[in-house]
């Protein structure tokens, strides 16, 4: 099962990295495919990041027109398509609630880099996959708010209206989940 | 100021393995699609080649954005004498190579005879595709540079092409 998921993945890296290289060349069919292919996830990202449906929207079609003009400097090997996107996609959210005047704190989050993301090897990805499809949805909030916003749980808890006592518990659950995920293998 | 994308602890990778396992995918409005489908007709057209054009005719940020906007209107275009479809002249930056510039639409199938470089050309293409008979290709966002004191017939692929040239003085060849 892991080496057809990473055959799968391998392909679709491919895919994009050809629906780039399309792109680079001017080809609007291939834009057009890389945002059937994406549009979803990154919809679905700015929305949980902007929580304002208009805003996600034009940051949405923003990644996409950033990714057309940019199509050429995109390079395979240093990293998959859809994490150049996400990471579009990431920028284009801080820069809109920068614009509109939300606070962002000047230190690094609560929190350090995730280390189970970090590894590479197909066995390891599959198990925190496994461990993050697990997570409640309140935890996978704090997570998202804490490593893509780089919010610190002061900043969470007065977005999301609860005591920041909770946020910090609900980002230590996500990692000691993540965590015992790894374990479990 | 640390740019955004620098302040993460975290990978690229692994902020796309966080997004693929807590988002779940939600279908945009349509409207989304179609708008950028829109604009990748219009001015957006031939934003791929931006860092190019700049490049070769020394443009600024604006000028870019400016020669991009014209492109996409069809009334700032010129119409041309065959084997030029139509045409649409601009000024290069005072760095540029050479004195003149215009993005050109040529008739597929087309040859324009040959003929030497009194001062250095660059062709680069946004459409189509041409070639010489020194045997160079381009397609979409490559170039033909010619030296001063070149000469080379260029023939345009089996439909019709739009090169940015950079160009000055040329003069036929016997035919």
């Amino acid at each position: 099962v892991t080496a057809a998921r990473t055959e799968d993945e391998a392909k679709d890296g491919a895919d994009d990295a050809r629906l780039l290289s399309r792109m680079a060349r001017g080809e609007n069919e291939a834009l057009a495919e890389l945002y059937d292919r994406h549009a979803g996830l990154l919809y679905g990202l700015l929305l949980k990041l902007l929580r304002d449906a208009k805003d996600a929207e034009d940051a949405l079609q923003d990644v996409f027109l950033g990714a057309w003009q940019d199509a050429a400097r995109f390079d395979p090997e240093r990293g998959s398509g859809v994490a150049w996107l996400v990471m579009r996609a990431r920028s284009g959210a801080l820069d809109r609630l920068r614009r509109a005047g939300v606070r962002r704190a000047e230190a690094l989050p609560d929190a350090d880099a995730l280390p189970a993301l970090e590894r590479q090897s197909p066995e390891e990805r599959l198990a925190v996959r496994a461990a993050l499809a697990e997570l409640p949805e309140d935890v996978g909030t704090v997570l998202l708010q804490t490593y893509f916003l780089g919010r610190t749980a002061r900043e969470i808890a007065a977005e999301l209206g609860v005591p920041e006592g909770t946020v910090r518990s609900r980002l230590a659950r996500g990692l000691a989940i993540l965590a015992v995920g790894l374990d479990e293998r | 100021m640390t740019r955004p994308e620098d302040e993460t602890p975290m990978s690229p990778e692994a902020l796309a393995e966080l997004a693929q396992a807590l988002v779940e995918p939600v279908r945009a409005p349509p409207s989304v699609r179609a708008s950028l489908l829109a604009r990748l007709k219009g001015e957006s057209r031939y934003a791929p080649f931006g860092c190019s054009l700049k490049d070769v005719f020394d443009l600024s940020d604006a000028g870019l954005v400016d020669l991009l906007a014209r492109a996409s209107q069809s009334e700032r275009w010129t119409a041309g004498i065959p084997p030029v479809r139509r045409y649409l002249d601009f000024r290069p930056g005072p760095a540029a190579l050479a004195p003149r510039a215009g993005l050109v639409t040529l008739a597929a199938g087309c040859r324009i005879p040959a003929h030497r470089h009194d001062e250095p050309e660059v062709m680069l293409v946004l459409e189509g595709q041409v070639s010489d008979d020194l045997g160079r290709v381009a397609g979409p966002g490559e170039r033909i540079a010619s030296q001063v004191g070149a000469a080379h017939a260029v023939t345009v692929g089996p439909r019709d092409a739009t090169v940015a040239l950079l160009h000055g003085r040329i003069h036929l060849l016997g035919t």
